[in-house]
């Protein structure tokens, strides 16, 4: 088994965590990431831990980075395209295409595998579509911008001003749950994302005043119940979703909701808008599971996790929304998938 | 030797388990509680393997030893039967609650517990009710999760459309995060399955003197009031472990979450470590909703790395300075300390946190790699000079996170600055924390994880203690107790590493002034 190769496309935590499984059991990997550095989104967000950690996982995602990173079994190439795939008598013959890079002009790679894992993950919704005003008013934000802030400057400011917010609202279940755009599917991640950013906000500023605009609060975490009855003592909850967001001359926005038809529609403004934008597949996914000769994609997704008798499998957030925790158990699962595959046992 | 497996739990996780660790070459104890009569159809186990030995209607007593040498003790039709593995792997079943007593009702034929309603135990409804003749609760009493918000949809989308009969939800929290579950609510929904949903409010229930159900409630979508009397009521469950999930953590001295389940709240114990190497916890023992296939490969993976050979690097105790005083036996989070005529360590077993070696009181634990003098670090290259010249100053840090930190600390000024890597800042002892001031440094940093992050449960809390002491000493001596100064962070906390060094430097430069 020694001789083995496996060719994984994608280098976020699924990916990765693949990687790590199948070189801890001695086979070789080769992953290709098409960004010029690995991680993939997990590697974006920010730690919310107020006091102690609330076991948002996301630290786990630069633990496998480095560890995928020292691995002697793994070949990270970033910057770098699989430009071909053959599927010949149980082989995969590939050619990666690697941009230059700073160290190094472009080259492509030649390469043979037993087996091959899609792991390219998800495309965070795009709410520029959406009547938040996203793109146009510059304290409309979306969750990723939030945690990118988070990460990269340590607290939140309104972009127009660099000041402080105030009244901060987020907007649950944006390009999720949605029949308008075909989403008919809950992101999973998104209720855990808002209301632990949310905490670690109000933690930071009690006197920032909160209000998360939801359809349902879904289940996340071992201690549920105690995060959920914390967080309603701090944030003031609202079963509506705004219809839409208006600029006010003062440059503060404008959100409108009806919360029960008998009351009417209700208005308030704030100064910092979070849209929990939701996942959606990757526009080439179709293409990918098609060259890999993998069922195609039913509502966006690679609902299938491998293609029947051959060596293709599918892991992580290319299957569906999932959260960091699950999409590291489905990479190992899928690591043990192609242990058996390889010994002929599946 | 070949080496063995003993699972506790005949469910399809542990039976998969059970025979994907045969494929791999190991030999395998299944533990079921069902006695011989009632066990699981022959076929579902791998009874005909070599290599597997079932142990109907039995339940662990003790168990003693570690990762590599388990001596367990199990009880099955009132005799003791001695066992060993190499590794144990808890995938026992969960139970439900059912939550009548949280809404106030009684079972009764007319208020069934979700599992216990099936739509062909309905008899046509002698007299036609208006609205739904069955009401789900859903939510209500404490958080549902998906898999019962699943069950619940399909029971009322079968009843309207296999049935013909009325059915409402009336629901707190939808959960619908999981596959297809928005989908199946829009389909109920446009089958005609009325789902209610409340947000702080709840509706009143009553059982009336005819014994019927009366529901009154406002719609909080329309702000109408709504009476119902259905025929059914179902009621909602909790999932939560089973009571052979619990006691098998106890006895194993597994961590347990705040619900019960085991494996503990630790993110780095995902996806099926415990606090013991050795010891996997799946399916449905650790999780609600697991897949049992993902999981019990997940847990053949960790059991398989449990039994690949124990790195060289391991704790070792000297028997000629120890003095049994059992220091290490009591602290290591890993349970890798065993009492055999001394205390030893299982080299399977042990983390190679270092806190045995730190706390033990006769330095009789030596690891290697991580004695003072050989621990890994990157020196400060410039020595600073000169009154306003950068302090020089060591960063000891844990490698699970602020190390992976420091890496990433793009805008980090490294003049005058020595990051040392430990596996664990448990590791750290007081004088490990002092060596640097008698090098002429102005200052020690200790960065660790956050509270409830630490890999070995309490390393932490013993860096925590140590500064403490290094910092009482300092403050004697009237150095500073500012010299030394814990930090928390995480392995993504770049930006905040290179901060804490900035504002730790300027501390120290004040003090130079005084
Ligand atoms: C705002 C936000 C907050 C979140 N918060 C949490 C949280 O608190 N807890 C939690 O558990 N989860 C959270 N998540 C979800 C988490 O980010 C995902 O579960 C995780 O990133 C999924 O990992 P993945 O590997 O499947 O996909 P990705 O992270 O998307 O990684 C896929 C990788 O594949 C690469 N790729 C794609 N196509 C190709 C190709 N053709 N060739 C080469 N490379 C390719 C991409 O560049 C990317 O690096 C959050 C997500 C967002 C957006
Ligand atoms: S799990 Fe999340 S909250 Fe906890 S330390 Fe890691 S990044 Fe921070
Ligand atoms: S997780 Fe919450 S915010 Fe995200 S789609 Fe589901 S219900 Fe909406
Ligand atoms: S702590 Fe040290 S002296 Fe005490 S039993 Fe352990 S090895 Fe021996
Ligand atoms: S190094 Fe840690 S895991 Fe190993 S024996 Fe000592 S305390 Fe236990």
């Amino acid at each position: 088994m020694t001789d083995q190769r496996v060719l994984i496309i994608g280098g976020g935590i699924g990916g990765l965590t693949t990687a790590l499984a199948l070189a801890r059991r001695r086979i070789q990997v080769d992953l290709v990431e098409q960004a010029a550095a690995v991680g993939g989104h997990a590697v974006r967000l920010s730690c919310k831990a107020t006091g102690s950690c609330v076991k948002c996982g996301a630290c786990l995602a630069d633990q496998t980075v480095a560890a995928a990173a020292a691995h002697p079994g793994i070949r990270l190439f970033t910057a770098c395209r699989a430009a071909e795939i053959r599927y010949a008598s149980g082989r995969y013959h590939y050619l990666l295409a690697q941009a230059p890079q700073h160290d190094r002009p472009a080259r492509t790679i030649p390469g043979e595998a037993g087996a091959v894992v899609l792991a390219s993950g998800f495309q965070p919704f795009d709410p520029s579509g959406k009547p938040y005003g996203y793109g146009r008013y510059p304290d409309v934000v979306t969750n990723l911008d939030l945690e990118g802030m988070l990460r990269e400057a340590g607290g939140v400011r309104r972009p127009s001003n660099g000041a402080a917010p105030e009244r901060a609202a987020f907007i649950q279940c944006v390009g999720s749950r949605d029949a308008s755009l075909g989403h008919l599917w809950c992101s999973g991640f998104c209720c855990a994302a808002a209301l632990r950013a949310a905490r670690l906000l109000k933690h930071r500023r009690p006197e920032l005043a909160i209000t998360l605009f939801y359809i349902d609060i879904q289940t996340f975490g071992r201690d549920f119940e105690s995060v959920y009855a914390q967080a309603r003592a701090e944030i003031r909850f609202v079963r509506a979703i705004p219809a839409d967001a208006f600029q006010t001359e003062e440059g503060r926005l404008r959100l409108s909701w009806v919360e029960t038809s008998a009351q009417g529609s209700v208005e308030e403004e704030f100064d910092l808008v979070v849209l929990s934008a939701g996942m959606t597949p990757r526009p080439e996914i179709a293409a990918l599971a098609g060259s890999l000769g993998l069922s195609p994609p039913t509502a966006g997704f690679l609902t299938a996790n491998r293609s029947p008798g051959e060596g293709a499998f599918v892991v992580g957030t290319a299957r569906g929304p999932m959260g960091i925790a699950d999409t590291i158990a489905d990479a190992r699962r899928t690591a043990w998938d192609i242990i058996r595959f390889f010994e002929g046992r599946g | 030797m070949t080496a063995r497996a003993c699972i506790f739990g005949d469910t399809d996780c542990g039976r998969q388990t059970a025979r994907h660790l045969l494929d791999a070459g190991v030999d395998v104890l299944l533990v079921s509680r069902r006695n011989p009569a009632a066990a699981a159809q022959p076929a579902a186990l791998p009874a005909d393997r070599a290599g597997f030995e079932l142990l109907p209607g039995g339940r662990l007593g003790a168990c003693r030893g570690a990762a590599g040498a388990f001596t367990l003790s199990l009880e099955s039709g009132g005799r003791t039967v001695i066992r060993t593995a190499d590794a144990v792997v808890v995938a026992e079943s969960e139970e439900r609650l059912a939550l009548h007593p949280a809404y106030g009702l009684h079972p009764s034929p007319r208020v069934v517990s979700l599992s216990a309603f099936s739509p062909a135990m309905l008899s046509p409804a002698a007299e036609p009710a208006e609205g739904p003749q069955v009401v789900f609760l859903n939510g209500l009493a404490g958080e549902s999760h998906p898999c019962i918000a699943a069950e619940t949809l399909h029971a009322a989308l079968r009843l309207r459309n296999e049935h013909g009969i009325k059915a409402a939800i009336l629901t707190g929290n939808l959960k619908v995060a999981a596959d297809g579950l928005e989908a199946l609510s829009r389909e109920a929904r446009a089958a005609g399955v009325l789902i209610f949903k409340f947000a702080a409010a709840r509706p009143e229930i009553r059982t009336e003197a005819d014994g019927k159900i009366g529901l009154n409630f406002i719609d909080e979508v329309t702000g109408d009031s709504c009476r119902m009397t259905p025929q059914w009521l179902v009621v909602d469950e909790q999932i939560v472990p089973s009571a052979a999930a619990r006691d098998l953590a106890r006895l194993l001295s597994i961590e347990t979450d705040a619900g019960g389940f085991v494996q503990g709240d630790n993110v780095h114990r995902l996806p099926v470590a415990t606090n013991r190497r050795g010891i996997v916890a799946a399916g449905a023992s650790r999780s609600i909703g697991a897949d049992p296939a993902a999981e019990a490969a997940n847990a053949v993976l960790e059991v398989l790395s449990a039994l690949d050979p124990a790195p060289g690097d391991r704790a070792a105790i000297d028997p000629g300075r120890c003095i049994r005083c059992l220091t290490c036996l009591r602290v290591c989070p890993h349970y890798a300390v065993v009492l055999e005529t001394r205390p030893v360590v299982a080299p399977a077993a042990c983390e190679r946190c270092g806190i045995c070696a730190a706390e033990c009181p006769r330095g009789a634990i030596r690891i290697p790699g991580l004695a003072a003098e050989e621990l890994p670090a990157e020196r400060a290259s410039a020595p600073a000079s000169g009154k306003n010249g950068a302090p020089r100053l060591t960063a000891f840090c844990c490698s699970r996170s602020a190390g992976i930190a420091a890496r990433a600390a793009g805008a980090l000024d490294r003049a005058g600055l020595s990051i040392v890597e430990v596996p664990c800042a448990g590791s750290l002892s007081a004088e490990m924390l002092l060596a640097p001031f008698a090098r002429g440094e102005e200052g020690v940093l200790v960065m660790t994880c956050h509270a409830d992050n630490c890999h070995s449960r309490e390393g932490r809390g013993f860096a925590a203690r140590r500064t403490e002491q290094a910092a009482g000493f300092l403050r004697q001596c009237g150095a500073g107790a500012e010299r030394v100064k814990l930090v928390a962070l995480a392995a993504n906390m770049g930006r905040e590493f290179a901060e804490s060094v900035a504002e730790f430097r300027r501390t120290l430069l004040t003090l130079r002034g005084t």
